[in-house]
Order: C-alpha cells, then sequence, then structure tokens
C-alpha cells in the first residue's frame, strides 16, 4: 500500500467502514510512514472534534407545532375523517408527554353533575369556533410552552377538537399539558404533603386537600397555581410510574363544573369527582385504573394521612 | 378514527417523531436558512406519514425518512430556482478543493485541529463551516457526522456509489479542516 492509497482508506478507517484485512493493511502503513501517520492524526481529531461540538440541531417547537397541524390537516381533510367523528391519529402523532394529571376544580354551587343548556351551548358554541381557529388555539399553547409541552398540548387540542369534546374537558386537558411544562410543573417542590399543603395558605383561598398517596404508590411531587377559565386552581403533582399526574382543584363558583365524572380522550383520561365543597379534576394517560386507585385514595386517604 | 388512519398515527409517532431532529439537521445544513428547514421537514413529514406503511421496521426509519428530507430539500432548492447557488457551490467546491490539496501539508506542518479547537471551540462557528461547504460535501458530512449513517446508507440515500460517498466525505473533511484552519488561524473562531 502506498501512500496515494492510504489516504484513500483514512476515512473508512476512522468510520469503522473497514474490514478487518483492510485495517491491518492501513496500520501497518500508517506504522512506518510519519506523514501518513500525520494525517490520519489530523483527520482522526478533527472528526472527534466535530463529534464533540455536537453540532446537530433540535428540530425547533414551532417545526413540531406545525407539523402536527399540517397532519391534523391531512387527517381530517385528506383523508376524509369529518372533524367530530375524528380520533387518536393527530394527536398521537407527537404527545409523547406521559403524564397523569389529575385536576381539580370547584363545582358551581348545588352543581353536581348535570350540566345545564345554557352552559353547554355556550360550550359548544365555543367549541365549534375554537374548532375553525384551532390552529390559533394551537399556537396560543405553544406561546406557553416548551416544546414538548407546546406539542402535546397541540396534539390535545387537536384530539378534543376533532373529538368535539366538551370545552370544560378541552381546559382541563389543556391545563394538565400545560402542567407538564419543564418549568411549570410545580411551584413547590416537595415530597411532603406537610410542605406542599401549606404552601397554598394565602395563594389561593381554599385549602386544596394533600393527602399522602405514597403507599398507593402515587409519590407526591409538588405543587403548584393554574388557572381554568381565568380562576386560579391548585395544583397538586403526583407521580405513578413516570407518570406525572396533576390534581387540580378548585372552589365551588368555578365555571368548570360539568365535567363528566369520567372521560377519556385520546391517550388522556379523566376522573371528576367532588370532595369536601371542592371540585376535583384528574386527567392522565395513565392507566384509567390507577386513575380511579387515585380518586379512591384522594377520597378516602390511607390513614397515615392526616389530610 | 379510521383503524388504517390510527394505525399510520402510530406508526408515525413511534418511528418517525423521534427523528424530526435528525431531519431538521439535515435540512438546516441543507437549506442553510432556520425557515426554510422547517419548511421542509414539515413537507417530509407529511409525506413521511403518507407512506409511513412502507417503512418496514424502525432500523430503516432513519436513513427513510432523512432521505425524503434530502428530496424535498433539492425540491425546494430546483423550485425557488437555486441554479446560481448550485454553480456557485461547484465553483467555490473547484476553489476549495485546489487550495485543500494545495496547502494541506502547510497546515498540517503548522496547525493541529485539536489544538486549534482547544482554544477556540465554538459551535456555531464550526456550523458557519459546514454551511459554507459545496452542497454535496456538506451533505455527506453532515449525514455521516450528524446524522450517523454508514457509508452504504449514505450511497443508498444519495443514489451514490459508495466509492463517490467515500471520495466526497475525504473532500469535505479536507475542505472543513482547511477551513477550520484558516479561520481559527485568522482568530475568527474565537
Amino acid at each position: 500500500m502506498n501512500c496515494e492509497e492510504l489516504t484513500r482508506w483514512i476515512g473508512p478507517l476512522l468510520d469503522g467502514e473497514l474490514d478487518a484485512r483492510n485495517t491491518a493493511d492501513v496500520q501497518s502503513h500508517l506504522a512506518a510512514c510519519p506523514a501518513c501517520q500525520r494525517r490520519y492524526e489530523a483527520n482522526k481529531s478533527l472528526t472527534s472534534n466535530v463529534r464533540r461540538l455536537d453540532l446537530a440541531y433540535a428540530a425547533p417547537a414551532s417545526l413540531r407545532l406545525r407539523i402536527n397541524e399540517a397532519l391534523e390537516a391531512e387527517m381530517a381533510g385528506g383523508v376524509g375523517v369529518a372533524r367530530g367523528a375524528g380520533g387518536a391519529g393527530v394527536a398521537g402523532v407527537a404527545a409523547d408527554a406521559d403524564a397523569v394529571g389529575i385536576v381539580s376544580l370547584p363545582r358551581g354551587p348545588g352543581g353536581d353533575s348535570a350540566s345545564p343548556p345554557s352552559r353547554s351551548s355556550s360550550a359548544r358554541a365555543r367549541l365549534e369556533r375554537d374548532a375553525s381557529g384551532a390552529r390559533r388555539g394551537s399556537r396560543q399553547w405553544f406561546l406557553w410552552a416548551g416544546w414538548p409541552v407546546a406539542v402535546a398540548a397541540s396534539a390535545m387540542l387537536a384530539t378534543v377538537l376533532l373529538q368535539q369534546r366538551s370545552l370544560e374537558a378541552d381546559d382541563v386537558v389543556a391545563a394538565h399539558v400545560r402542567s407538564l411544562l419543564v418549568d411549570h410543573l410545580s411551584d413547590v417542590v416537595s415530597t411532603s404533603h406537610h410542605t406542599v399543603k401549606p404552601w397554598f395558605a394565602g395563594k389561593i383561598d381554599f385549602s386544596p386537600p394533600v393527602p399522602d398517596l405514597s403507599s398507593l404508590g402515587f409519590e407526591l411531587v409538588g405543587g403548584r397555581l393554574d388557572y381554568l377559565q381565568s380562576q386560579p386552581v391548585a395544583a397538586v403533582i403526583y407521580r405513578k410510574h413516570g407518570h406525572i399526574i396533576n390534581v387540580l382543584i378548585g372552589q365551588p363558583g368555578h365555571e368548570l363544573d360539568k365535567l363528566p365524572s369520567s372521560a377519556r380522550t385520546q391517550g388522556y383520561s379523566l376522573r371528576s369527582w367532588r370532595q369536601g365543597g371542592l371540585d376535583l379534576v384528574a386527567v392522565s394517560d395513565i392507566d384509567t385504573r390507577e386513575l380511579d386507585n387515585l380518586q379512591r385514595g384522594y377520597e378516602s386517604p390511607p390513614s397515615q394521612t392526616p389530610d | 378514527m379510521r383503524p388504517e388512519l390510527e394505525n399510520r398515527a402510530q406508526r408515525f409517532r413511534d418511528l418517525i417523531e423521534p427523528l424530526l431532529n435528525d431531519a431538521y439537521t439535515l435540512a438546516r445544513f441543507l437549506a442553510r436558512d432556520p425557515t426554510v428547514a422547517e419548511d421542509i421537514v414539515q413537507e417530509a413529514s407529511l409525506r413521511a406519514f403518507r407512506h409511513v406503511e412502507s417503512l418496514r421496521g424502525a432500523g430503516e426509519a432513519r436513513p427513510w425518512f432523512l432521505k425524503i428530507v434530502r428530496n424535498c430539500f433539492y425540491a425546494w432548492r430546483e423550485k425557488t430556482g437555486q441554479m446560481n447557488l448550485q454553480s456557485l457551490d461547484a465553483e467555490s467546491s473547484e476553489e476549495m478543493m485546489r487550495s485543500a490539496t494545495d496547502d494541506t501539508d502547510d497546515a498540517q506542518r503548522d496547525l493541529d485541529p485539536q489544538r486549534i479547537l482547544e482554544r477556540t471551540v465554538k459551535r456555531d462557528a464550526v456550523r458557519e463551516m459546514i454551511e459554507s461547504l459545496p452542497v454535496q460535501f456538506r451533505e455527506a458530512l453532515v449525514l455521516r457526522e450528524l446524522n450517523d449513517l454508514s457509508y452504504r446508507e449514505i450511497a443508498d440515500l444519495t443514489n451514490l456509489p459508495i466509492g463517490t460517498v467515500m471520495s466526497r466525505l475525504a473532500r469535505a473533511r479536507d475542505m472543513l479542516r482547511k477551513i477550520w484552519i484558516e479561520r481559527a488561524g485568522e482568530g475568527a473562531l474565537l
């Protein structure tokens, strides 16, 4: 092997693309030829430096959102899926949120489960408006969020719109998704309910239940203030099997008191119930049985829990 | 939800969505423009979504999708009349190859990239250097160094003989090293 031939094989050697025999040939030449050895070292240095610099880009949130929207349109229009009959597809595209949220909302005074016509018609009106302005809605969420959340939010909204979910569920899901924001998940981070519960004092004018559910496998992550339809709710965050769970808790009088006790939308489940004069909603992509467990845990906290 | 659409969306999420960073990286280095790169990847994603059934397994997803991205890039390039870019590329390519060959020994004697780099590591600067390579060379370099494809995969993806892939990659590295040394020498890397 002469020097000219060897030059040709430097790259393949560095890239691990040379077979054993050629590798041996190249290496024996290198050992005997300082000029080629220098050339080899220079190439090696360049390649390893390029790699070490990690020059790859991350796809921007705006791109992921756009793709989601494009696929949404593709699924809704191009493939002939009527909006409203829709389903998972779009949401499935990008949502990778492994999260469970429990959103606890205040129900209207006296309003337990039935949904007044006025409410649902206004919800429908807004739903339709939102459906036509799905992109705008998605962008709004996007502005709130880092990309994984933006993507998830957009996916969730898409699903919600496709399935014509109720506005309330939409909002709850959106709140849940927003909570997945890395920086938004918790305002107070603590695994102790003794820390989380008092944190809400003075920030919200009721005392949200923060049971210790560790015996059920739900690890407390923290708490945060959130807003649903401009009204404050308390969010209590749990984690189980890597899924984040938000519990949103609100006072009676909150607009969002018409949630179905159980709902499911593309990978996310909702459970809502009322306890202690407060309304609670859980949203999650976790196994729905886990949400049931969580709800039971909330309603009858394990004995060590003073709450 | 139609089962086939659901299935398609699922496959897209499993196989393609994880490759968006790769796709954007390739598109960004090819197009040298963030907005255009987004357009390209969006278009590629749509195409991938439509044909994701034809993708057999996860193993081939990366070259498969990147090939679509590359096709979209060249389609965009043609559509927007980037012919002058093409000739610019060709020109600077020849120029660079000449000077790269001529000056390589000199440069190597004086400046080892490793030492230069230790003084002047700047990711953006190096990205810019790669962007300054003619398209066929930066393509080879990015597919290999950033997208981590094998020679065989690059050859399939670009419809080039593997020998051509090898020589383009070698050229690309020569050019990059030369620019690197030039700019670092002038303090441009800092």
